[in-house]
């Protein structure tokens, strides 16, 4: 008798043997067996399908030879395919490509056909080798070939990857449309000019690849480059490729034209590139010089196109361009516009000089130098003159008279220099010790020649040395020590004769400078004010503009000296009183002609700025620093070379950008933080042992990772930061005795590792937080700031428990807590004050607690939060602040939520109402102009969900009251005013959502209604903004969310539908899942599924059990209630697949909960739910051979 | 579990029992080659999988993920003999198994592990991330990789007869003959097992609720 296995092993044989056969056709004379034999064969091929299990042989049934279906590496395979041609894509010099359809893979693709109808072998072999070449290349940018075949007539064609796109042509012929004019240089900072010279840094890429492959192309032109709709850059055509190691079957002949001037070819008809781009030597038919820089020649020539939107031969003929070449004239961009940026003329003539020579020797170094235009940087080819590099160190000072000699002294001057100098192996410093020569032959008074030559020693060479070290030398001191004596000499100058006021009066200044760097703050201010009061009262007597700049200099000296003293009102006060004396010697145009007194300016601005932000007062800090940074800009393109001038703007950039991230602008701080890093590259480049440069260097990269990761461009975040923490390592290895350093370093290994666990590199989180408790404890030791490193050492232990705690790390977790509860005791002994502000400290009881409470352990925890909140309750009564209302309302809410998990909700609620209580306390004391307010708001909010979650609607209400208002007022005071309205929208929407819950749905409209109003018109005035568009979504959320608790599921659906189409990723949301399930359009259950497993993220399940369970409660709708069991079903299913574990306490509430009961009344989940038992984890590999 | 008697077999079970008998024999250049032969092996599968997920792809390369692996198998075959190639290919087959189970959970289940402990961080006074929104970074297929998590823990549950199935012909890639080779049994009789077994497992996996057989 047939069995199914009979009719499985005829069905695999069959299949096995490429012999197709329905089950309809094996059960022909077993009919019943049909319906099994087909869900069997199902099964089978739906297993092979997944996980490749498959039936491996072919077998028959008496034993015969066994064919084995595994290949063998001699093997070949016949793969054959057709396409569809549909039209015609395009046409060129050597053949035209169609798009066609592939039937089978249901894919368009691209074929090209040689344009010859008829035919040589050598024009045939010629088309095969364009295809092979092409085929060879394996680059994003080259399109794949992937076959090449022959059509019915056996005319050659080969398929490629149809991309479609625009070409580059098409592109600059776009971009310089509407006029022949010269385009201005504006057009050159405009965001689509700068993409095409990316894309255009792409093909460089592209064509350095190819050129490593021992490929040059030489046909490269913008219409062989396409530009996809993604964004990607492909280079096509390369029919006239030169393979290295090929027998070359160039022509020796000269060239000539053909008839429409696209492309040149020989005699015999063979095409050999396009004049307007192709090099000398190709056009000149120097074959055998034709190398990688021919091609970077047609590099620069399409440079050249993008520059002008014209090719390099304009309207001259063939022959004339030939000519040119020959005489050696090149071609100039700058003749077509003279607004063209100088650096990328620079780069354009460099890649298409006449001699290979002289040409970028790359196409690799082309782009870099490229991207160091965009970058904002000094492109390599672009030199300054000599004249203004010479310049740079001679420093004049008109209205000095003649005083007596010194020669002395300038000859000791010169022995202590010369030992420096001589002391250093260094080029520049010997230069720097000519000039010292140079300033010393000035015809000028020798007091003035002295103090100018010491001052040159001093800026161009100590400044240098010393600003690339973390501690002074014992030999440093030193030699600091014998230049002070020489300026206290000056300082102590007799006579009072303008020249002796003056010269006393630069003598103290830098007698301040250097008492600085040796550490000597209180001295170097006296200094500072001395000087001041010599300039203020020679300006009293004359008022001349040098008086007026260097006054206003010295008041930069003093406000720092002030502020470094935390006399911010006085530091404030000096840097006014600095512009308002300058302010007469300025000019309207930022650095046009006194450029001391504009220097004076932007560091006074600077200064400014730098007590605004200690003030608090960011958006003053912005304007001042704005101020500053455009004077620093107007010099850096006067003097490009000018580090100093670089890295006051990179500061100012970096102080803009702190400022933004204070007001919460993150996408100013991301703007700045940028313009930052890009300077501090240049600088880091040139002085990679620069201490100051590096550190900007690394706080930049941090500030980018920041906004980054506010935007949630996690990897971006993620690469930005470990630069950040590879140069604070470097740091705190060059400079061991720097405690600074090392703290940056732990600080960064923080951030880094709270990004690494957000995105799941569990590991990585894992090993950065280790590394920064590791490094931190090695800190508390012996540290001059041990308090500082005792507070970054209990946030690293924080976050590590947080990290193990998701890892399922629970013993690890409360290891860690306990730790840091150790650590914040020291931290207590040895540093009360810091401990006293240290919110670290504050919140162990309450994290220990929460912990606790997970693992069941309710009575530990409760223990654990009623200790720390009667330590906050003694603290206050000392002395009542923020931190510790904040920990008591900490505390209260803790025990509130123990009791709500602990199932005892009468207890709950008592303390909810303890809580409710006491912030009303605190509200009636707080002053309307305080700070914490928003603490009150938050609390506020969270005593509303506890309220809610405990069935008291009218308390959830009352404290949802009181929310709005007082956000109302925070917003109001919002110096950014985005975050303002976002506060407001999601307290709006909370409300809604309660009152929706109450029953209240009119109301709950108009909140929503009102939430929508809000979030348009915010979005008027700012446009794009992130979390404007979030808050836009979670409108939407929670309309479709009013509608679908009136069971208007369609129009929930609409709702829902808008919200996920603004933000895709909140698919996952379960509401939409059980609207779906709902909806009277009735989608089955498989897609339904299809839709939930197709989620990326799965929410939290007990949630979505209290949403299904409440609606099958008392729901006479069976069909209803069906859909929404099946919908539970799948949630829990989903769970399971995406490895959710539930927590011990979690599980127990979830399984004790009504709703999950009423479920199970219709079905029973427990099998399903048994599944989520972490004790269900598999154990640990066996040391021994599993039996 | 009884000894099987080696039976004349294909190369790779050729291959096998010939560094085994090396290895008994005290050459130590046979634990390399035994290691290599697994190794191949788990390089394929975790390919397999590693292909589902171009995300992970981007963060690691296959090999550092075996290092726990190789470094198991390594002290394993340091301290024991494996008597028999189907000894020895079970043992392989279950650290293979257990390192793919590690490795898709690791890659999905911890991501989503942490979602919960989003809002037990809340809970916990702090949040590790600014704002607590989906990460929509994703590139991968999670029922793809769920599953693959779902297949490894499966088969590590079954039988341990159904589970050996699995073990030569899946996790080691042998044919059926060398399979039927190895175990001694005919081939039709490990054609009806193993087809047995896998539809056991497209019931238990794959099969949607209400796809029944009749």
């Amino acid at each position: 008798m047939t069995t199914l296995d009979d009719l499985l092993c005829l069905w695999e044989e069959n299949r096995e043997a490429g012999i197709p056969v329905s089950p309809e056709d094996l059960c022909a004379e077993t009919p019943e067996l049909l319906q099994e034999l087909k869900w069997t064969i199902r099964a089978l091929e739906a297993v092979e399908s997944r996980f490749g299990v498959i039936s491996t042989q072919q077998e028959q049934v008496h034993g015969a030879e066994v064919t084995s279906h595994r290949l063998e590496p001699s093997d070949t395979v016949l793969v054959s395919s057709e396409y569809r041609i549909e039209e015609l894509h395009a046409s060129g010099g050597l053949g035209s490509v169609y798009i066609a359809t592939d039937p089978v893979l249901n894919r368009r693709v691209a074929i090209k056909f040689p344009r010859w109808k008829n035919l040589t072998a050598e024009q045939s072999a010629r088309f095969e080798r364009e295809a092979r070449v092409t085929g060879r290349l394996d680059h994003p940018g080259i399109i794949p070939v992937h076959a090449l075949k022959s059509n019915q007539t056996d005319r050659p064609c080969y398929v490629m990857r149809f991309v479609d796109g625009q070409t580059l042509q098409a592109r600059i012929h776009a971009l310089h449309a509407g006029t022949l004019d010269s385009k201005p240089a504006s057009f050159y900072d405009s965001h689509e000019f700068r993409q095409l010279l990316q894309n255009l840094v792409t093909v460089c890429n592209i064509v350095a690849y190819a050129h490593g492959q021992g490929v040059i192309h030489r046909d490269i032109k913008p219409a062989n480059i396409i530009l996809g709709p993604f964004g990607e850059v492909l280079l096509l055509d390369w029919g006239l490729a030169k393979v290295h190691g090929e027998t070359s079957d160039d022509p020796a002949s000269v060239v000539t034209v053909a008839s429409d001037g696209n492309y040149f070819e020989t005699h015999d008809g063979q095409v050999l590139g396009t004049p307007a781009f192709a090099s000398p030597e190709q056009l000149l038919g120097h074959t055998e010089n034709v190398t990688v820089v021919s091609d970077v020649y047609a590099l620069g020539a399409t440079l050249f196109a993008l520059l002008t939107g014209s090719y390099s031969i304009g309207k001259s003929a063939f022959h004339e361009h030939l000519d040119r070449l020959k005489l050696g004239q090149r071609f100039s961009a700058h003749e077509v516009n003279p607004a063209i940026p100088v650096a990328l003329e620079a780069i354009c003539c460099h890649a298409m000089e006449i001699r290979r020579a002289d040409r970028y020797v790359s196409a690799v170094s082309m782009a870099q130098d490229i991207e160091r235009y965009l970058a904002g940087e000094s492109v390599s080819v672009c030199r300054d003159s000599t004249f203004v590099r010479l310049g740079r160190w001679i420093r004049r000072r008109p209205g000095l008279a003649a005083a007596s000699a010194t020669g002395v002294l300038i000859a000791s001057l010169a022995g202590a220099a010369g030992a420096v100098v001589l002391g250093q192996k260094n080029q520049e410093l010997q230069s720097n010790n000519e000039k010292l020569e140079l300033a010393m032959e000035d015809s000028r008074s020798a007091n003035v020649q002295a103090l100018q030559a010491l001052r040159t020693l001093f800026d161009d060479i100590v400044a240098q040395k010393l600003g690339s070290q973390a501690e002074l030398t014992d030999s440093d001191r030193e030699f600091l020590q014998k230049i002070l004596q020489q300026y206290e000499t000056f300082a102590s100058l007799k006579g009072d004769s303008i020249e002796s006021r003056v010269i006393r009066a630069e003598g103290l200044q830098q007698s301040g400078t250097i008492l600085l760097q040796l550490s000597e703050e209180q001295e170097a201010r006296a200094r500072f004010e001395a000087a001041a009061k010599i300039y203020q009262k020679l300006l009293e007597e004359t008022d001349q503009a040098d008086y007026r700049r260097q006054l206003a200099s010295t008041l930069v000296d003093v406000g720092l000296s002030m502020q470094n003293f935390g006399e911010l009102a006085a530091a404030e006060q000096a840097a006014n009183e600095g512009l308002a004396v300058l302010a007469p010697v300025l000019v309207k145009e930022a650095g046009a002609s006194d450029p001391v007194a504009w220097e004076a300016f932007a560091n006074l601005k600077q200064l400014l700025g730098g007590i605004q932000i200690a003030a608090g007062r960011m958006e003053e800090a912005l304007v001042s620093f704005g101020q500053s940074k455009d004077v620093l800009e107007k010099r850096r393109a006067s003097d490009p070379e000018s580090h100093e001038t670089l890295a006051r703007l990179a500061e100012s950039y970096r102080a803009m950008s702190d400022a933004c991230q204070q007001l919460g602008d993150i996408a100013g701080q991301e703007d700045y933080s940028h313009q930052a890093l890009a300077l501090y590259r240049v600088l880091v480049a040139k002085f990679p042992d620069n201490r100051r440069f590096s550190e900007g260097f690394t706080w930049a990269c941090y500030d980018r990772s920041y906004a980054h990761e506010f935007f949630e461009r996690n990897h971006q975040a993620i690469e930005e930061m470990t630069e950040a923490v590879e140069l604070a390592g470097k740091l705190a290895e060059a400079y061991p005795l720097s405690d600074e350093f090392r703290g940056v370093l732990g600080g960064m290994q923080i951030r880094r590792g709270a990004i690494h666990a957000r995105m799941g590199h569990l590991r990585l989180a894992e090993k950065d937080l280790k590394n920064a408790v590791a490094l931190f404890e090695k800190m508390i030791i012996g540290t001059v700031d041990g308090a500082q490193s005792y507070r970054q050492l209990l946030k690293a232990d924080r976050l590590l428990a947080m990290l193990q705690y998701t890892y399922g790390q629970f013993e690890e977790s409360e290891a860690t807590l306990r730790k840091a509860k150790h650590h914040a005791e020291l931290l207590a002994v040895s540093y009360p004050e810091t401990a006293a502000q240290s919110w670290e400290i504050h919140s162990l009881p309450y994290d220990l607690a929460m912990l606790l409470a997970d693992r069941g352990q309710l009575a530990d925890a409760e223990t654990e939060l009623q200790n720390g909140l009667a330590a906050a309750e003694a603290k206050s009564r000392v002395r009542f602040e923020r931190i510790h209302a904040q920990s008591i309302l900490q505390s209260k809410c803790g025990l509130v939520k123990l009791k709500i998990w602990g199932d005892e909700k009468l207890r709950a609620k008592e303390f909810t109402d303890v809580a409710s209580a006491f912030l009303q306390e605190l509200e009636e004391d707080l002053p309307e102009s305080s700070p914490d307010w928003d603490i009150i708001a938050e609390y506020h909010l969270q005593l509303a969900n506890f309220y809610d979650g405990l069935g008291d609607l009218q308390g959830a209400s009352a404290h949802m009251a009181r929310h709005l208002p007082i956000l109302n007022r925070i917003a109001e005071r919002s110096p950014y005013r985005p975050t303002g309205k976002v506060t407001i929208l999601n307290a709006l929407i909370e409300r809604g959502d309660i009152l929706a819950e109450k029953g209240d749905y009119r109301l709950a409209r108009q909140q929503l209604e009102e939430a929508e109003n809000t979030v348009t018109d915010a979005m008027k005035s700012y446009p794009g903004e992130v979390s404007l568009l979030r808050s836009q979504e979670e409108v939407n959320w929670a309309r479709g969310r009013l509608l679908f608790g009136q069971q208007d599921y369609a129009g929930a659906m609409r709702y829902f539908d808008e919200a996920i189409r603004l933000n895709p990723a909140s698919r996952h949301r379960s509401i939409r899942f059980l609207c779906m399930g709902l909806c009277k359009d009735s989608r089955t259950l498989s897609e339904l599924k299809v839709e939930v497993n197709g989620t990326v993220h799965c929410p939290s399940l007990p949630d979505q059990i209290r949403s299904c369970g409440a609606m099958v409660k008392n729901n006479s709708d069976t069909e209803q209630v069906s859909s929404v069991v099946a919908v539970a079903t799948l949630f829990i299913n989903k769970a399971h697949a995406d490895n959710v574990f539930l927590k011990p306490s979690i599980l127990k509430r979830l399984r004790s909960s009504a709703e999950y009961r009423e479920l199970c009344k219709h079905q029973d989940l427990s099998g399903l739910v048994d599944q989520l038992d972490p004790a269900k984890l598999p154990a640990e590999v066996p040391s021994e051979l599993p039996q | 579990m009884p000894t099987v008697p080696e039976p004349s077999g294909s190369e790779s079970t050729l291959a096998v029992r010939h560094w085994l008998e090396r290895h008994k024999a005290g050459d130590t250049a046979a634990r390399q080659e035994l290691l290599d032969i697994s190794m191949r092996r788990l390089r394929l599968l975790s390919r397999r999988i590693l292909s589902d997920i171009p995300a992970v792809r981007s963060f690691e390369e296959t090999d550092d993920l075996l290092q726990n692996s190789i470094v198991r198998l390594w002290k394993y075959l340091s301290s024991h003999q494996p008597e028999t190639s189907v000894d020895y290919f079970r043992l392989a087959a279950c650290l293979i198994r257990r390192e793919l189970i590690d490795l898709s959970r690791f890659h999905f289940g911890q991501r989503h592990s942490h979602r919960q402990a989003e809002s037990t961080a809340s809970s916990l006074g702090d949040s590790l991330s600014p704002a607590v929104v989906p990460n929509n970074d994703d590139t991968f297929d999670p029922q793809k990789l769920s599953q693959w998590t779902e297949f490894h823990e499966y088969v590590e549950g079954l039988p341990e007869d159904d589970r050996l199935l699995f073990d030569l012909l899946w996790y080691q890639g042998l044919t059926m003959s060398e399979t039927s080779e190895l175990l001694a049994i005919p081939l039709r009789t490990l054609g009806r097992r193993w087809k047995t077994v896998r539809i056991r497992l497209y019931r238990d996996l794959l099969s949607e609720s209400g796809d029944s057989e009749i």
